[in-house]
This record gives structure tokens, C-alpha cells and sequence, in this order.
């Protein structure tokens, strides 16, 4: 690699010259997003400068234990995004997005820097953490998307699983319409991507290496092998926390325990 | 109208008790049954003012709700077989009803679809047809259930449930949404699966059961039978 261009200050003055023209813009149109804006803008300087702070120590440590920590601050921060963002969960989901998260985290991403990269050591972290973040960040939106979509699947389904069960069906069988939703909504946007990547956009890790230097046909065959991996980890993830999420909505007595009061009455 | 029996899988002869029932609902009692019995070709209604606690009462004979208290099959005890198995022998047929399929073959086949039934032959296109004839719902097998009327589903509903063929058949107001007419198919072949050696358990208010062996009321949450 023949290195970036270095940005200075002055150039990211520039960048922030378009985000006050983006609050200018609020300001015309009265869309009273200008403050937002301003806190959003700084947050990601603020967050993405102290990241290239952190990953330089981290890249000169190059010691297992540190990148296993960053690995595992990655995983639970992560798991706690997700299952905040499932709206109205019938039960804390945190534990059932961590197992389902770390799962691919660790797999998909030991597959990919071992097995096809050839990381030497093998926790090199300048690509250990950057895969592991491009898998952690995409299958902590696949659970979210799917647990978020199964529990409303299964609420707004509870006539349709009870009359399952009283047939004799198995709580599998009765939520087994709404897994499948629940894992369809979960792995579409990964699917979307790879099928809209390079003709309406160029992915963002193409764009990086691009930029940095790297021979564009070198750069593809990385982002294939990213598409790849994200596709496996999201479906992983996916089926993981359909998985440990339908088996909270019955009980040991194969009851559905997401009834309410107005499940059974007229 | 035929008055010839209806093809379809036989149904095993047996009864249901209950001994000191306590039905739960959000941890708290709400139905209190010292004593209950429906034995093999008895058709037993179960009265209460709505809201009294029928369905709850009926959800939890088909393990479908928490309870304490002992609940026997014949000679089997509810604790030693898994609930599946249990549910297709007490089988609970609801309100609102659901179609649980696209066509009418799909909801009807359903049950036989299910693990708890492998082995089970799924009923013939004949069988079907007979049933679904004999409760007034002369269409075909492929029509799709989104063009029934309501009342016409929960006749769909009791054709798969009879199809089923439990031991023991728990029916939630079966004939709510229905005109005379149709109550009457509903009644005709509710006696005719007790005639077969079947139980029913009946929950209703109105009742044009008149021919009922036995009658329990839920009256301040606990259950007694009218003498």
C-alpha cells in the first residue's frame, strides 16, 4: 500500500463547513434539526478521534489480551444497542443478544482472519478489529431487526399460536410462521446490500481501501469476502436470537406466555 | 342428512376428570373447581355470565392455561404425558375462530400436519367434502378460507376439530355469529360425534343445547353443577 493522503485540521475545517451548510439548511426550512445536527456532528468527531487515538495504542500493543477486551467491550456494547432497540420486549432480551452476537463475532470473524486473511500473528489487530467490527455492527442490527420483528409477529399472532397449540401443535410449530418473518426481516437488508453493492454504491470498506491506495480489483476481492462474512454473520445472528427468543414466549407446559387479558375474550 | 356415519379417523373412548382445579390467570385464581366429570358420550354444558370465567375454565382442561388440582384422561394423569399429546386428545376449539390455512383443505388438514398426529392419516378429499357439507359449508375444497364469513370459519373450526377426532371436545361458544339454520347443522353434528362415544364439553350462554346430560355454572368464580 503506498499510504493515504493525510488530512490535516484544516481539512476537516472543510468538512465541517458542509455539516453547518447541512444546519443551514434546517434553518431555511425551519426542520429545528440544526441543534441535533451540531451534537451529532460533534459526537462523531469527538468519538471517532478518541477510536483513532485508542486503535493506535491498541495496534502498537498488539497484545492478545488487549484486543480480546476490545473485542468484548465491542460485543456487549453492542448487545446492549440491540436489545434497546426491540421495542417493548416481553422480557430483558440483553442475555439473548449477547449469545447471539458473540457467536458470529467470534466464528465469522476467527474464519475470516485466520482462515482467509492469514493474520500473522493471528490477532494482529489491524484486521482483527476492523472485521470484527464490520461483523459486530451489521449482526447487532440483524438481531435487533429480527427480535424487534418476531415478538410482534408473535403479539399480534397470539389467536392464530393458541389455536395452534389447542390443535396439538408444539410451540415451534405454533411460532414457526412468525420465526420465519422474524429471520426474513432480520437477513433482507444484508441480501439488499450485496445485491445493490458496486452498481448503486461503493461499499464503505471498497471506499476506505480505495482511497488509501490499494489496486481496486485487490479491493473488490476484500469486499466480496466482507459481503460474505457479513451475510454469514447476520444469518447466524439472526437464527440465534430467533431461536433463544421464541423459546422465552412458551413455558416448560408448552403454554404461550405472551396472552393477555384480551387474547381470550369477546 | 345422509344419517350415514361420517368417514374419518376413529375417536379413542375415554373420559375427562377433575379434582380440586385452581385456574390461573396472572397468578391469581380465577376459577375454583372442586369436582368436575364428562364421561365417554356425554354432551355437558358449562354456563356462567360472560366474563365468569368459561373459557378460562375450558383453556385450562386443554393444559392451556396455568392451574393446580388433578386433571385425568381416562386413566391417564395430565402430569405423565407432554402437553401435546394431552391437547390432542382435549382438544379446545375457540372464539374468534381461526382459519389456520389458505384454502379449506389446508385449515382442515392442519391438525395432521402437526407432530403430536405423525402417523395419523391425513382424512380423504371425501371426508373433508362430507364434513364440511354436513355443517352447511358446500363449497370446495380450494376455495380460499379469506372468503368465509365469520360465522362460516367457526363451522370450518368445529369441521376440523370433529375431523381431529379428540376424546374429548371443548367448545368455546360454538355457535356465536351463527343464524338458526346453522345452529342447527352445529348442534346435529355435536350430538352425532357424542352418538359415536366422543365427549363434549359445551360453553355458552344462549343455549340451544337442550338435549344436555349434564350442566355446570361458574357462579363467583367456582364451579357447581345444577342439579
Amino acid at each position: 500500500m503506498n499510504g493515504a493522503i493525510a488530512l490535516g485540521y484544516a481539512d476537516l475545517g472543510v468538512a465541517a463547513l458542509l455539516l453547518l451548510a447541512a444546519g443551514g439548511l434546517s434553518l431555511v426550512m425551519s426542520l429545528e434539526l440544526e441543534k441535533r445536527l451540531l451534537v451529532a456532528g460533534l459526537r462523531a468527531f469527538v468519538q471517532l478521534t478518541c477510536l483513532g487515538l485508542v486503535l493506535k495504542w491498541v495496534f502498537a500493543l498488539t497484545n492478545p489480551l488487549v484486543v480480546g477486551a476490545f473485542l468484548a467491550i465491542m460485543i456487549v456494547v453492542a448487545a446492549k444497542t440491540a436489545s434497546a432497540r426491540v421495542e417493548k420486549p416481553p422480557f430483558p432480551v440483553f442475555l439473548t443478544a449477547l449469545g447471539a452476537l458473540a457467536v458470529p463475532a467470534v466464528l465469522v470473524t476467527a474464519t475470516v482472519t485466520s482462515g482467509i486473511i492469514g493474520a500473522e500473528p493471528w490477532y494482529d489487530p489491524r484486521i482483527v478489529l476492523p472485521i470484527a467490527g464490520m461483523v459486530i455492527g451489521n449482526t447487532m442490527t440483524a438481531v435487533s431487526v429480527a427480535l424487534d420483528r418476531l415478538y410482534s409477529e408473535l403479539r399480534s399472532d397470539r389467536g392464530r399460536i393458541v389455536a395452534m397449540l389447542a390443535l396439538g401443535g408444539t410451540g415451534r410449530e405454533a411460532a414457526a410462521q412468525c420465526m420465519r418473518r422474524a429471520l426474513t426481516s432480520g437477513m433482507i437488508p444484508t441480501i439488499n446490500s450485496m445485491t445493490a453493492a458496486g452498481i448503486v454504491f461503493i461499499p464503505g470498506m471498497m471506499t476506505g481501501q480505495i482511497l488509501s491506495g490499494t489496486n481496486p480489483i485487490v479491493a473488490a476481492r476484500y469486499q466480496i469476502v466482507v459481503l460474505m462474512m457479513v451475510a454469514a454473520a447476520t444469518a447466524l445472528g439472526s437464527v440465534l436470537a430467533v431461536w433463544a427468543g421464541y423459546r422465552r414466549a412458551f413455558d416448560s407446559e408448552e403454554r404461550f406466555v405472551l396472552v393477555d387479558d384480551t387474547t381470550f375474550e369477546r | 342428512m345422509t344419517g350415514l356415519p361420517i368417514p374419518g379417523p376413529e375417536i379413542k373412548i375415554n373420559g375427562l376428570w377433575a379434582e380440586g382445579l385452581e385456574v390461573y390467570r396472572g397468578g391469581k385464581v380465577i376459577v375454583n373447581a372442586p369436582a368436575f366429570a364428562v364421561n365417554p358420550g356425554e354432551l355437558v354444558l358449562l354456563s356462567s355470565p360472560s366474563g365468569g370465567g368459561k373459557t378460562s375454565f375450558l383453556l385450562a382442561l386443554a393444559r392451556l392455561i396455568p392451574y393446580s388440582g388433578v386433571l385425568q384422561l381416562g386413566t391417564v394423569r395430565a402430569t405423565e404425558i407432554p402437553p401435546s399429546a394431552w391437547r390432542k386428545e382435549v382438544l379446545y376449539s375457540g372464539q374468534p375462530p381461526q382459519p389456520l390455512g389458505e384454502t379449506l383443505r389446508a385449515a382442515l388438514s392442519l391438525p395432521f400436519t402437526l407432530a403430536a398426529r405423525s402417523g395419523t392419516p391425513q382424512p380423504t378429499t371425501t371426508a373433508m367434502e362430507s364434513q364440511l357439507a354436513e355443517l352447511g359449508l358446500d363449497y370446495p375444497l380450494e376455495r380460499p378460507t379469506s372468503a368465509l364469513s365469520l360465522g362460516e370459519v367457526g363451522r370450518l373450526t368445529l369441521a376440523r376439530a370433529l375431523l381431529a377426532a379428540p376424546s374429548i371436545l371443548l367448545l368455546d361458544e360454538p355457535t356465536a355469529n351463527l343464524d338458526e339454520s346453522s345452529k342447527k347443522y352445529v348442534t346435529r353434528m355435536v350430538s352425532r360425534y357424542i352418538d359415536a362415544g366422543a365427549s363434549v364439553v359445551v360453553a355458552a350462554h344462549d343455549s340451544p343445547w337442550l338435549t344436555h346430560d349434564r350442566r355446570y355454572t361458574i357462579t363467583g368464580g367456582v364451579l357447581e353443577e345444577l342439579g
